[in-house]
C-alpha cells in the first residue's frame, strides 16, 4: 500500500470512529484502535508495511552475522592449492592489471594458506580446520564462493554491503525491510542491531535509515547500560509511578484532542503507550539468564558479558518474538599482519569467538522449526588478497583487502541447502563462475521476503531510490 | 515470469480488443504526459532516450519517436494500436522481439494505456515549458467574496482558493496561542508569562505588529532561522567519513547567525557563501562565509584515494547548490542525462567545473583560516567561580586534617608494610610484546608495541586470606616519554579491564574468576576512573593523563578474601582494548591480607620511619613532611586537588586555545574538468568548461565564468528559481509544508504548487520590495549586484502578518475530510517541533537556558560511552569520550550541540534531525515510541523537569492551584481549563502522597543534573512537582507549535 492510500485508509477509519463515538470517547480506546495492525501509521509505530510484500514470501525473518573487517576467504572456505604451490612467488601480471590495492603493492608475494582443509557434506565443500563446528552443518548451508563487491576500504565497503551504496546516506537493508514489511511485534522495533568486538570503527550509517523516515532505522540494543537509549525510567520513578504519569499525560492529551481534533494527538497517545510496553518487552528479551544451561553450553554464552555468542542467542530470542531483521556486527577481522591483526593468532581468535555460536544458532533455529522462515547470512564487507601483507612470521603475517572474489554463506529462509555456488579463479582472486554481486545478493534476499527489488522504491530528491540502485538480479539457483 | 500470470495478462489485453467501439469514446482521454510518457521514461529511455538510441529509435523527442527506428516504419499508427509497432513489441511473446528486453513485462494497465492512447489518435501535445523554468511575474490579486477577511496580499490568494473549494477560513486564534506561535516561528523559544500578559493587555491597533517587530529584532531570531539553514549547509563538527574526526567549523555557524540577525540581503548572503573569497578585498567574514561549501565530508581512512574523495565533495557542492537555490535534483545527471528535467550530463559537469577549481583535498581538511577567539568570559568566569569554591572547600577540609591524621596514624600503627610484592612469572602478551623481570619485582614490557593487547601474568603466593591487590605502574627510561604507558605521544595507557583468576595446578579445572569489590587510585584522568578497570565493561578504563612519567598505583579490593590451595597460582589479566598502543609499560603487583581498607594506602619507607617516631618527638620538618604525605592519603583532599588541577588546566587551555575554520580557496592554475563517464571519476570523458544549463538564463558575459559569476547568476532577478525556492522554504518553516511540498525539487517530478500565483507573488515581492532592515554600514565594501531587496525579514513579516497565519489550528470533520493535510489553509499551522526547539523550550521553561549566542560547540549531558564504539574523535589527545561540558555550557541552545555525523546527538536523531552528511531541505516529521522514551527519560530533560519544579515552588505563589497555573502557562502560554487543572492537581496530590511514604525515591528522583538545588525546598513536594513538570514537558501541546 502506498503512503497516500494508507493515510486515506487511516483517515476514513478514524472518521467512521468519530461518527460512531462522537467527540468524548476515551483516548485509550482510540489509541488501541489505532494500534491495530491495519491502522498503525508507519509514523506511529513502524509496525505496518508501507510497500510490500509483492508476492508470497519464503522467509519471515533475517539474521545477518556481519563479520566486520574482511575475513580471509582463502584461509576459511576457498581452498586454493595453486597458492600453496606458488607460495612466495610473484602474482601473474595479467591478474593484477587494472587493480587498485588498498595497502600492499603489486609486487607482493603469493601466500598459500597454512591451514588444513578437508571436504564435507554432500556438496563436498572445503572447510578449513579453523571452523570445526561449521563442518557439522554444511548440509544446511549454501556457500556463495563467487561473491564480489567493488569497494576496497572498510567504510565504503561496509556501506556498500549494507546500503547498496559506498557513500553514506542511503537506507540500510534492514531499514528497507522495515519500510517494506513492517514488524511482526508491536512491542519491539522491526530492525535491531547488536555489535561486539574491537577493531575498525563501525558507524551507525550502516544501519541508518538514510532518507527513509527514522522509524525504520536499526535500533541498536546495547549489551551494557540501557539496552535501548532512554528505555529505563529514571531513578526514583518505578513502573507504577511512570504508569501514573502516563495516565495523567494521556488524559490531558485527550482533552486537547477533543478541542483541536488533530489526528497527530491520537497518534502521539498511541506512541506513548507503545513506549510504555517497550519498557517491559526490551529488558525482557535482553535477559538471557533464564535460558537453560544446555543452551548456554551450546552457544558458549555467559549472561552479562558482551560477546558474539550472547548476541547469537539474543538474535534467536528476537526473531522468536517477531523482530524482522536482526543484524550482528562482530569486529576484528582486518588481518593485515602485525600484532593486532594477523592470520595466526587473531584469525584463530575470531574463529573461536564465532564458529561455535554461529553454528549453535543454526541448529537452535532448526530445532525450533524457525530455520525455514529465518534467513541467516554470514560474511564480511570483502575478503582478503591471495598476496601476503606483512612478514613471514606468526604475528606479522597478513593479507590486504580484497573485494573481487570472496565467500559468504547463507542458510535457511528458502535458500537451497547444502550447495556450493560459484567459484573464484585458481588464485582465489576473481570471481569467475556464477558470480554474485552485492546488488544480486540484495535482490535475492528481498526476493525471499516477497519483495521485488525493482519495485521497493522510495522517492527522495526527485528520484525513486532502491536498495539495488539500478542493478541486481535475483540469483535463482540459490533458491530452494 | 510465472506462466499463469502471463496468460491472464493476455486475457486482459485481449479483452480490450473486443470491447464495443463505443468504449473508446466512453473511456476518459488518455493524458500523454501523465499516463504514457512516464512509461517511456521508466521502461524505454535507458536504450531509446537522450543518452542512447538503440536501433536508431529515440522516444524522448516527438518527431524522432513518431518516425520510428531503423526498420523505417513509424512507431505507431494513430487510431490503430493493433498495427502499431510499439504495441506489437511490448505485447510480443517472442523473446527476441519483446520489449523491454530486460526486467518485468509492462503491466496490463500500462499496455491498456498505450493502446488506448494510440487508438484515441496518439495525441502528443507540444510540451508546455515547465512552470518553474519561466520567470515569475507578479500576478494581480485575485478577487474574493469576503473582502473583510484578507489582511494582506497573501490572504487574497489563499481565500480565493478556499472560496473555490467552498471552504471558509477558521477564526483568528486567541492571543496566547498567537504569541506562542509567533515566538516559536521567529525565535524558536517560548514567550515568558510576562510577555504573554503584556500582549493580551495591549489593546492598541498595532499590538500584533509591534510583537512581530520585537521578535524579528531579537538576537535569537538569527539562531532559529539560521539553524534551518544549517541543515541545507550540512553543517557539522566532524569530517564525516569513517573515523569521523573533529573539525573546527563553528565560525561559519556564527556567520550564518549574524547574517540573519543583520538581515543581510539574500543575494549578498548567497554570494558571500559561494564565492566570498573571490570578492575584491574579501574580508575575514566573507572568507568565513565560504565555509558553506567546506561543510563537505573528508576522509580520515588510510588508503583512500584523495582524488576520489575530492571529486565526491565537488559533486556534493553541485547537489547542494541545486537543492538549496535552484530546487533542482542536479545530482540525477551525474551518471546520465536527467530523466525528467532538461539537464544533460554535460551540463552537470559544466556546473561541476565551477566548483572544481579549489585547493581543498579529499583526505585532509585544509585550507583553513585563523579566526579571533570568541567571547570566552562566561567560561572563564565559571572556572574562576569553581576554583574559588573548591579552594574554600579545601580550606574547610584542611581544618580537620590534623585530627584525621592522628586517627589515621593510630589506625595504621604496626601496619607500615601491609603489601607483599609478588614474583611475576609466565607473562605473555597476546599482541606479541616481551617482558623482562627487574630486580624490584617489576615487569617491563619490550619489543613489539601492539595497538591492542592483553597481558596474562602469573604469580604464586603463600599468603592466605588475600584482601586486595596493589597494581603499581612505574616510569622507565626505556618507555616513551618515560612511561609508565607505551603510547608514543605521552606515555599514557588505558587499562580497560583488570581481571584476576585462580589457576589450579591441574589443567582440568577451568580458571576460577575472582571478583573485585572496588578500585581506587592515587591519580585518575578525567573520564578514566580507577573503578572503570574493574567494572567488567571493556569500553571503560583507568588512565593517568596528564601526569605522565611518574609512578601511580591502583588498589583493587576483593569481594571475598582469597586463599590459594596448594599448587594454585594467581592469574592476572590486563585488557587494553583502546587502541593506539595504550598499554602499560612497567608494572608491579603486590597482595595484602590487611582487612582495614584505610590501611591499604601504600606508605613509603621514609614515612613509615616518621610514623614510628612518637608525635611529640617529631621535628617541625618531620611534622610537615608527614602532614604533606597525609594530604595524598585523604580521599576528600585528593578529590579536591584533582578537581583544582583539572580546573586550572582547563583555564590554561582556554587562554592558549587557537581558533580556526575551513574555507574555500581558488587554485592559481585552473583545473581541467572532464565528464565522468557513468559518474566514475577515473573514466575521463569529454573536456568541458564552466557554464549553466541552457534551460536557465545565460551566465553574464562581462566577467570570468567562475564561482563568483555563478553566485551572481544564481541571485540575478532573471533566474526563475532562486526566489521561488527561497520564499517557499520560508513558508514551509512556518506552515509545515511548502506551497511546493517538495521544497527540494521544483522540477517535473516535484509536486506542483498548491497556490502557484501566491508563490509567484511572494517571489516577485522578495526580489523587488524596498529594503529597509539591513545595516549597510557593516558591509559597504561588499559589491551589491542587484538594486533589489532580497529581504528575508520582510517576507517572514508578510507571512506572519497575514490572516491566513493567524487562524486557529482547530480542525473539524469538514476540514479534515476535505483537506486532511491542510494544504488549502482553512486552518492555522500545527505540527511537532524540531528537537532543538523541544530542548530549548525545556531549558527556557525551567529557567536553565544560557542565552549566550555563538562560539564553539558544546557538549550537553549525554549517555556515556556512545563514542567509544566509534573510535577516537581527537586521536592526538586520546579523546574517545563525549567531553561533557560544565556549568553554563550545559544549558546552551540546541544548535550549539556538537554535531558528530556518525553519531548525531541521540535525542536529536530520535526526533528526525538529519546526520548532516548531505544537504537536507526538509526534515521528515515522525511520531514514534522512541521519541516518547527520549522525551520522558533523556537526562537533560529530566534535569530541566527538576529545575522547573524548583521554579514552580519558588515563583508560582503559595497555593497549588496558582502554582499549577503558573507551570501550565510557562509551557503552553494559555491557562489550563478547569478540567485540565483538576486532573493535574489530582496527579500532583497522588504523587505527593506517595512520596510522603517514600522519601528515598523522592531524593533519587531529584538527583538528576548538576544544577543547584535550593536546600529549603521540601523534598517530597519538589519530587511531586518534578513528576508534574515531566508530564507538562511531554504534553502534545508543549512539543507542538500550534
Amino acid at each position: 500500500m502506498n503512503p497516500v492510500e494508507l493515510e486515506k485508509l487511516k483517515f476514513i477509519t478514524r472518521r467512521k470512529f468519530f461518527q460512531q463515538c462522537g467527540t468524548g470517547m476515551g483516548a485509550l480506546a482510540l489509541a488501541s484502535l489505532l494500534n491495530e495492525k491495519l491502522m498503525a501509521s508507519p509514523a506511529a509505530s513502524g509496525t505496518a508495511p508501507v510497500a510490500g510484500p509483492h508476492f508470497a514470501p519464503r522467509a519471515k525473518n533475517i539474521i545477518y552475522l556481519f563479520q566486520s573487517g574482511g575475513p580471509s576467504h582463502l584461509d576459511l572456505f576457498d581452498y586454493k592449492p595453486e597458492l600453496v604451490k606458488r607460495n612466495g612467488q610473484k602474482m601473474p601480471d595479467e591478474i593484477l592489471k587494472n587493480i587498485r590495492l588498498a595497502q600492499i603493492g603489486k609486487d607482493a608475494a603469493v601466500l598459500g594458506t597454512n591451514y588444513q582443509f578437508k571436504q564435507y557434506g554432500k556438496s563436498g565443500v572445503w572447510i578449513s580446520e579453523l571452523l570445526p563446528q561449521l563442518t557439522t552443518i554444511v548440509d544446511e548451508v549454501a556457500f556463495v564462493q563467487g561473491f564480489y563487491s567493488e569497494a576496497f576500504n572498510h567504510d565504503p565497503a561496509t556501506l556498500f554491503m549494507n546500503t547498496g551504496a559506498q557513500l553514506s546516506g542511503r537506507p540500510s537493508m534492514g531499514s528497507w525491510f522495515s519500510y517494506g514489511l513492517g514488524s511482526e511485534n508491536k512491542d519491539l522495533p522491526a530492525f535491531v542491531v547488536l555489535t561486539t568486538g574491537v577493531g575498525q570503527p563501525l558507524t551507525n550509517h550502516a544501519w541508518g535509515s538514510g532518507f527513509l523516515p527514522t522509524v525504520h532505522q536499526g535500533v541498536q540494543l546495547r549489551s551494557q547500560g540501557e539496552p535501548v537509549l532512554f528505555v529505563s525510567n529514571p531513578q526514583g520513578m518505578g513502573p507504577e509511578r511512570r504508569r501514573q504519569s502516563l495516565d495523567a499525560l494521556r488524559d490531558l492529551n485527550q482533552m486537547r484532542y477533543d478541542v483541536l481534533r488533530d489526528p497527530e494527538i491520537a497518534t502521539r497517545i498511541s506512541a506513548y503507550e507503545l513506549a510504555y510496553r517497550m519498557q517491559t518487552s526490551v529488558p525482557d528479551v535482553m535477559d538471557i539468564s533464564k535460558e537453560p544451561l544446555a543452551m548456554h553450553e551450546a552457544y558458549g554464552t555467559t549472561p552479562g558479558r558482551a560477546s558474539f555468542a550472547n548476541n547469537c542467542l539474543l538474535a534467536r530470542r528476537l526473531v522468536e518474538r517477531g523482530v524482522r531483521f536482526v543484524q550482528l556486527y562482530h569486529r576484528g577481522w582486518d588481518h593485515h599482519g602485525g600484532p593486532d591483526g594477523n592470520l595466526v593468532f587473531d584469525l584463530k581468535k575470531r574463529c573461536l569467538e564465532t564458529d561455535q555460536p554461529s553454528v549453535a544458532l543454526i541448529k537452535d533455529l532448526k530445532q525450533r522449526g524457525l530455520l525455514d522462515e529465518t534467513l541467516v547470512i554470514w560474511g564480511g564487507e570483502f575478503g582478503r588478497t591471495p598476496m601476503m601483507q606483512g612478514k613471514l612470521q606468526p604475528d606479522q603475517i597478513g593479507r590486504d583487502h580484497h573485494p573481487h572474489g570472496y565467500t559468504v554463506w547463507l542458510a535457511g529462509g528458502g535458500i537451497k541447502p547444502g550447495i556450493v555456488y560459484g567459484r573464484t579463479d585458481e588464485f582465489g582472486f576473481y570471481a569467475v563462475e556464477d558470480k554474485v554481486h552485492v546488488h544480486d545478493l540484495h535482490a535475492t534476499i528481498l526476493h525471499l521476503f516477497g519483495l521485488d527489488h525493482t519495485r521497493l522504491t522510495y522517492r527522495f530528491q526527485g528520484r525513486d531510490f532502491r536498495l539495488t540502485d539500478v542493478h541486481g538480479e535475483v540469483v535463482k539457483p540459490l533458491l530452494a | 515470469m510465472n506462466w499463469s500470470l502471463h496468460a491472464s495478462l493476455w486475457l486482459c489485453v485481449a479483452g480490450t480488443l473486443i470491447v464495443p467501439r463505443g468504449f473508446a469514446a466512453e473511456q476518459a482521454k488518455i493524458d500523454f504526459a501523465r499516463e504514457v510518457q512516464p512509461i517511456f521514461i521508466k521502461r524505454c529511455y535507458e536504450c531509446h532516450g537522450p543518452d542512447k538510441q538503440r536501433g536508431n529509435l529515440r522516444l524522448d523527442l516527438k518527431t524522432d519517436a513518431v518516425r520510428g527506428g531503423k526498420s523505417g516504419e513509424p512507431s505507431w499508427i494513430p487510431g490503430d494500436s493493433a498495427k502499431s509497432h510499439l504495441v506489437q513489441r511490448v505485447t510480443s511473446t517472442d523473446p527476441d522481439e519483446q520489449m523491454p528486453p530486460k526486467g518485468d513485462r509492462l503491466t496490463t494497465e500500462q499496455i491498456v494505456a498505450l493502446k488506448a492512447w494510440i487508438d484515441q489518435g496518439a495525441d502528443w501535445p507540444e510540451e508546455k515549458p515547465h512552470w518553474a523554468f519561466s520567470k515569475p511575474e507578479r500576478p494581480p490579486l485575485p478577487a474574493v467574496k469576503d473582502s473583510r477577511w484578507p489582511r494582506n496580499a497573501i490572504d487574497h490568494f489563499v481565500l480565493a482558493r478556499l472560496e473555490r473549494e467552498k471552504l471558509s477560513p477558521s477564526p483568528e486564534a486567541d492571543r496566547a496561542t498567537l504569541i506562542r506561535r509567533l515566538s516559536f516561528d521567529l525565535t524558536g523559544l517560548p514567550p515568558t508569562i510576562e510577555e504573554v500578559d503584556a500582549f493580551i493587555k495591549d489593546r492598541s491597533d498595532d499590538a500584533y505588529e509591534k510583537l512581530v517587530d520585537r521578535l524579528l529584532a531579537s538576537p535569537h531570531y538569527g539562531e532559529h532561522v539560521g539553524r534551518a539553514w544549517l541543515d541545507l549547509a550540512r553543517y557539522a563538527d566532524s569530517n564525516g567519513y569513517q573515523v569521523d574526526l573533529a573539525r573546527s567549523m563553528w565560525p561559519y555557524r556564527q556567520w550564518v547567525i549574524n547574517a540573519f540577525n543583520r538581515n543581510m540581503p539574500f543575494d549578498q548572503f548567497t554570494i558571500e557563501q559561494l564565492a566570498g573569497d573571490l570578492l575584491p578585498n574579501a574580508t575575514l567574514d566573507q572568507k568565513i562565509a565560504t565555509g558553506f561549501n567546506r561543510n563537505t565530508k573528508t576522509n580520515d581512512e588510510g588508503g583512500g584515494d584523495d582524488e576520489e574523495y575530492r571529486t565526491k565533495a565537488v559533486k556534493d557542492r553541485v547537489a547542494t547548490t541545486g537543492t538549496t537555490w535552484l530546487g533542482l535534483t542536479l545530482m540525477c545527471a551525474e551518471c546520465h542525462t536527467h530523466k525528467y528535467d532538461p539537464i544533460s550530463m554535460e551540463e552537470y559537469y559544466r556546473l561541476y567545473a565551477f566548483f572544481n577549481n579549489t585547493t581543498d583535498r579529499g583526505n585532509n581538511t585544509e585550507p583553513s583560516l585563523a579566526v579571533p577567539a570568541p567571547p570566552l568570559h562566561n567560561k572563564v568566569n565559571f572556572l574562576h567561580e569553581r576554583i574559588a569554591a573548591v579552594r574554600r572547600q579545601l580550606e574547610d577540609a584542611e581544618k580537620s586534617l590534623p585530627a584525621e591524621q592522628q586517627a589515621w596514624e593510630r589506625r595504621i600503627t604496626g601496619k607500615a608494610t601491609v603489601w607483599t610484592a609478588l614474583h611475576l612469572t609466565n607473562a605473555i602478551s597476546t599482541g606479541g610484546a616481551t617482558f623482562t623481570n627487574l630486580p624490584d619485582q617489576s615487569l617491563l614490557a619490550k619489543g613489539v608495541n601492539p595497538t591492542y593487547d592483553t597481558y596474562q601474568i602469573e604469580a604464586g603466593t603463600d599468603l592466605g586470606d588475600i584482601t586486595a591487590i596493589l597494581l603499581e605502574v612505574l616510569p622507565d627510561p626505556s618507555l616513551p616519554k618515560n612511561g609508565p604507558g607505551r603510547w608514543s605521544q605521552t606515555g599514557n595507557f588505558i587499562l580497560d579491564e583488570f581481571g584476576l583468576t585462580v589457576l589450579t595446578a591441574s589443567d582440568e579445572a577451568s580458571p576460577e574468576p575472582i571478583f573485585f569489590a572496588n578500585a581506587r587510585a592515587d591519580w585518575e584522568q578525567q573520564y578514566y576512573r580507577a573503578e572503570h578497570a574493574v567494572d567488567r565493561n571493556p569500553k571503560t578504563g583507568w588512565a593517568i593523563g596528564p601526569k605522565f612519567g611518574q609512578r601511580h598505583f591502583l588498589i583493587a579490593q576483593l569481594k571475598e578474601p582469597l586463599s590459594l590451595k596448594a599448587g594454585a597460582k594467581l592469574g592476572f589479566r590486563f585488557d587494553f582494548y583502546h587502541g593506539n598502543n595504550h598499554t602499560i609499560g612497567r608494572l608491579r603487583l603486590s597482595v595484602t591480607t590487611e582487612k582495614d581498607p584505610e590501611a591499604l594506602w601504600p606508605l613509603p619507607a621514609d614515612m613509615a620511619d616518621l610514623i614510628a617516631i612518637p608525635a611529640t618527638q617529631r621535628t617541625l620538618d618531620q611534622k610537615q613532611q608527614l602532614a604533606a604525605h597525609y594530604r595524598t592519603v585523604s580521599p576528600a583532599i585528593r578529590e579536591m586537588e584533582r578537581e583544582l588541577f583539572r580546573l586550572n588546566q582547563r583555564e590554561a587551555e582556554l587562554a592558549s586555545q587557537k581558533f580556526t575554520t575551513l574555507v574555500m580557496k581558488e587554485r592559481d592554475e585552473p583545473r581541467i574538468t572532464y565528464i565522468h563517464e557513468r559518474g566514475d571519476f577515473l573514466a575521463k570523458g569529454k573536456e568541458v568548461t564552466a557554464g549553466v544549463p541552457a534551460i536557465l538564463p545565460p551566465l553574464p558575459t562581462d566577467q570570468p565564468a567562475n564561482r563568483l559569476a555563478f553566485a551572481r547568476w544564481l541571485v540575478s532577478t532573471e533566474n526563475p528559481l532562486t526566489a521561488r525556492v527561497t520564499v517557499n522554504r520560508l513558508w514551509e518553516r512556518v506552515f509545515g509544508t511548502g506551497i511546493v511540498k517538495t521544497s527540494e525539487d521544483f522540477g517535473k517530478q516535484g509536486e506542483a504548487p498548491s497556490h502557484p500565483e501566491l508563490l509567484d507573488w511572494l517571489a516577485s515581492e522578495f526580489m523587488e520590495s524596498t529594503h529597509a532592515g539591513f545595516d549597510s554600514r557593516i558591509t559597504h565594501h561588499a559589491s551589491r549586484i542587484a538594486p533589489h531587496s532580497w529581504d528575508i525579514k520582510h517576507i517572514l513579516k508578510l507571512i506572519v502578518m497575514s490572516a491566513t497565519y493567524r487562524q486557529s489550528a482547530a480542525a473539524d470533520d469538514e476540514r479534515l475530510e476535505q483537506d486532511f493535510y491542510n494544504r488549502l489553509l482553512a486552518r492555522g499551522p500545527r505540527f511537532r517541533m524540531d528537537p532543538e526547539m523541544i530542548r530549548d523550550q525545556a531549558l527556557a521553561v525551567s529557567g536553565l537556558l544560557n542565552p549566550e549566542i555563538g562560539g564553539p560547540s558544546v557538549y550537553p549531558e549525554q549517555v556515556p560511552n556512545l563514542w567509544k564504539e566509534l573510535g577516537f574523535l581527537r586521536p592526538e589527545i586520546g579523546m574517545d569520550e563525549w567531553p561533557t561540558s560544565e556549568g553554563p555550557d550545559l544549558y546552551r541552545r540546541g544548535l550549539y550541540t556538537f554535531w558528530r555525523r556518525v553519531c548525531t546527538y541521540p535525542p536529536f536523531a530520535t526526533f528526525d534531525a538529519p546526520s548532516r552528511d548531505v544537504c537536507v531541505s526538509r526534515r521528515p516529521r515522525t511520531n514514534t515510541p522512541l521519541q516518547a522514551l527520549a522525551a520522558l527519560n533523556e537526562p537533560s530533560l529530566l534535569e530541566a523537569a527538576r529545575v522547573f519544579a524548583q521554579r514552580i515552588m519558588l515563583e508560582g505563589g503559595p497555593s497549588p492551584t496558582g502554582q499549577m497555573e503558573f507551570a501550565f502557562r510557562l509551557c503552553v502560554s494559555r491557562p489550563p481549563t478547569r478540567a485540565e487543572r483538576e486532573r493535574l492537581i489530582a496527579f500532583y496530590e497522588q504523587q505527593l502522597k506517595s512520596f510522603e511514604r517514600d522519601t528515598r525515591s523522592a531524593e533519587e528522583l531529584l538527583n538528576h543534573g548538576s544544577a543547584a538545588r535550593p536546600a529549603n525546598l521540601d523534598v517530597r513536594r519538589l519530587a511531586a512537582w518534578m513528576m508534574v513538570a515531566n508530564v507538562l514537558l511531554n504534553l502534545d501541546e508543549t512539543i507542538t507549535k500550534g
